[in-house]
């Protein structure tokens, strides 16, 4: 049997398979086909939906009497305070894309990661992003570092006490590397939003889970992926109310599990980030 | 004035310019194929869905904030939209679990259709990734685009999705050396 290293067979038969008929491109029978559409799209050009009158809105028959605009200004301003009021308490007013976003926009960043796989024992990695971009990661007496800004599949691996440099060697665990690359969004961030695009494709989105502990709920919120295949408790993202930002993620795969924590409170020197600094230590 | 960057032409396809418009489905329409071919398994419904994203895409350009997301937008209404057509074809698609293939080495066709089932037995993100690169031949950073994820992770689980194929297909009698003396 050939290694599955060697898969130039399996190359051809996947094009031979999949790709034997491509699909014929053209807009101009697109055109003709969707004139509805051709016409919504033209139509953005000479903005004819702002341009016509059109019939009168709620805004124009407040704004033509005084007392009338008396009693909206009246309203907007109750709504408002009562908006704040209710702001405050909502357990609703954070979202995933809120968090994501936060998480993508800190600056430095410490993840402690505990993954098990199938049939292995609990591994734990230590990753640290700088502001730059650059990543050092610690499993056991492995030490990575990485320049996610660059977005090259590259890593420059030591041995953490012999400071010995080990690319190339068959027995490194290479899943790290895996891991952090699945962490990194195209624009060189580490993003959730990635890291969950690598789990079972039926994640269609992740959504706040309803918690019994009304007092750990002001505090904090609690998601979960909005799937078929995961079932609620495989996936659990905790996230602070306030700052939005999140601070463990849990997802519980098939006969393993993943667990990362997030600290933002640990800001690392340029030269710990940096591999000729580590040798010359 | 040549308008030639992604986000230039979404600009001006937000302001109704059809040409730009017509510029990115020439871009775009064979990668949403594949995509929708992914997860329809057929290629008719695969061409009305790519054919339906456009005229989507026509209808809702104007909500896109992100213009330099644009691939990974419309790969986003292309899922929702094939998702439907799943839905109402129901009785489609394959079954590569529960039936196994019937392998006779001297025929083309079952050998393929062994392969097809073992592409469609992945996960819908493997199986995206698969498509997308056997069917046109896409470059990593194409399928980065569309499928918003970094080539690194597009490489990583191409890896991944390939070496389940040969596991599929060696489980179901087939090897690389089968293959190649047929």
């Amino acid at each position: 049997m050939k290694r599955p290293e060697n898969d130039k067979w399996l190359d051809k038969a996947l094009s031979e398979t999949i790709g034997w008929k491509k699909p014929r491109t053209d807009f101009e029978q697109w055109k003709q086909k969707h004139p509805e559409a051709v016409e919504m799209l033209t139509s953005r050009a000479d903005g004819q939906a702002s341009a016509s009158p059109g019939p009168p809105t709620i805004r124009r028959i407040i704004m033509k009497s005084p007392i009338t605009k008396l009693v909206a200004a009246a309203v907007i301003i109750i709504a408002v305070f009562v908006g704040i009021e209710q702001f405050d308490t909502d357990s609703s007013s954070v979202v995933w894309a809120d968090v994501a976003e936060r998480f993508e926009s800190v600056p430095f960043i410490n993840i402690t990661v505990y993954i098990r796989k199938p049939a292995t024992k609990t591994k734990k990695i230590e990753i640290w992003k700088s502001e730059d971009s650059r990543i050092r990661a610690h499993e056991g007496n492995t030490v990575f570092f990485a320049d996610i800004s660059k977005h090259k599949n590259e890593f420059t691996i030591f041995d953490r006490s012999t400071k010995k440099l080990l690319n190339g060697d068959e027995n490194l665990p290479a899943f790290i590397c895996t891991f952090i690359w699945e962490l990194c969004s195209k624009e060189g961030r580490f993003s959730l939003d990635t890291l969950t695009k690598s789990f079972p494709s039926d994640v269609k989105g992740i959504i706040p889970l309803e918690t019994a502990d009304t007092a750990a709920s002001k505090e904090t919120v609690l998601f979960r992926a909005k799937a078929k295949e995961i079932a609620p408790a495989r996936l659990k993202i905790w996230a602070l109310r306030k700052s939005k930002l999140p601070i463990r993620f849990f997802v519980r795969p098939e006969g393993g599990y993943m667990d990362l924590f997030f600290d933002y409170s640990e800001h690392k020197e340029a030269a710990f980030f940096d591999p000729v600094a580590f040798t010359n230590q | 004035m040549e308008l030639n960057s992604e986000t230039q032409l979404v600009e001006a396809a937000q302001n109704g310019h059809l040409e730009s418009f017509g510029t990115l489905y020439e871009r775009y329409h064979s990668s949403m194929f594949a995509l929708a071919y992914s997860m329809l398994a057929d290629r008719d419904l695969a061409e009305d869905a790519a054919q339906e994203v456009f005229a989507r895409a026509c209808r809702d350009i104007g909500s896109l904030k992100s213009k330099e997301r644009f691939a990974a937008w419309l790969a986003g209404i292309c899922r929702n939209i094939s998702r439907q057509k799943l839905k109402a074809n129901k009785s489609r698609g394959f079954a590569p679990d529960n039936e196994p293939a019937v392998v006779k080495r001297d025929d083309t066709e079952d050998r393929r259709e062994a392969i097809r089932r073992a592409v469609w037995s992945l996960r819908e993100s493997e199986r995206e990734l698969i498509v997308m690169r056997y069917f046109d031949g896409f470059s990593q950073g194409q399928i980065s685009e569309v499928l918003d994820i970094s080539s690194q992770a597009v490489n990583g689980r191409l890896v991944r999705a390939k070496r389940k194929i040969a596991k599929y297909l060696k489980r179901n009698g087939y090897m690389g050396d089968d293959y190649e003396t047929s």
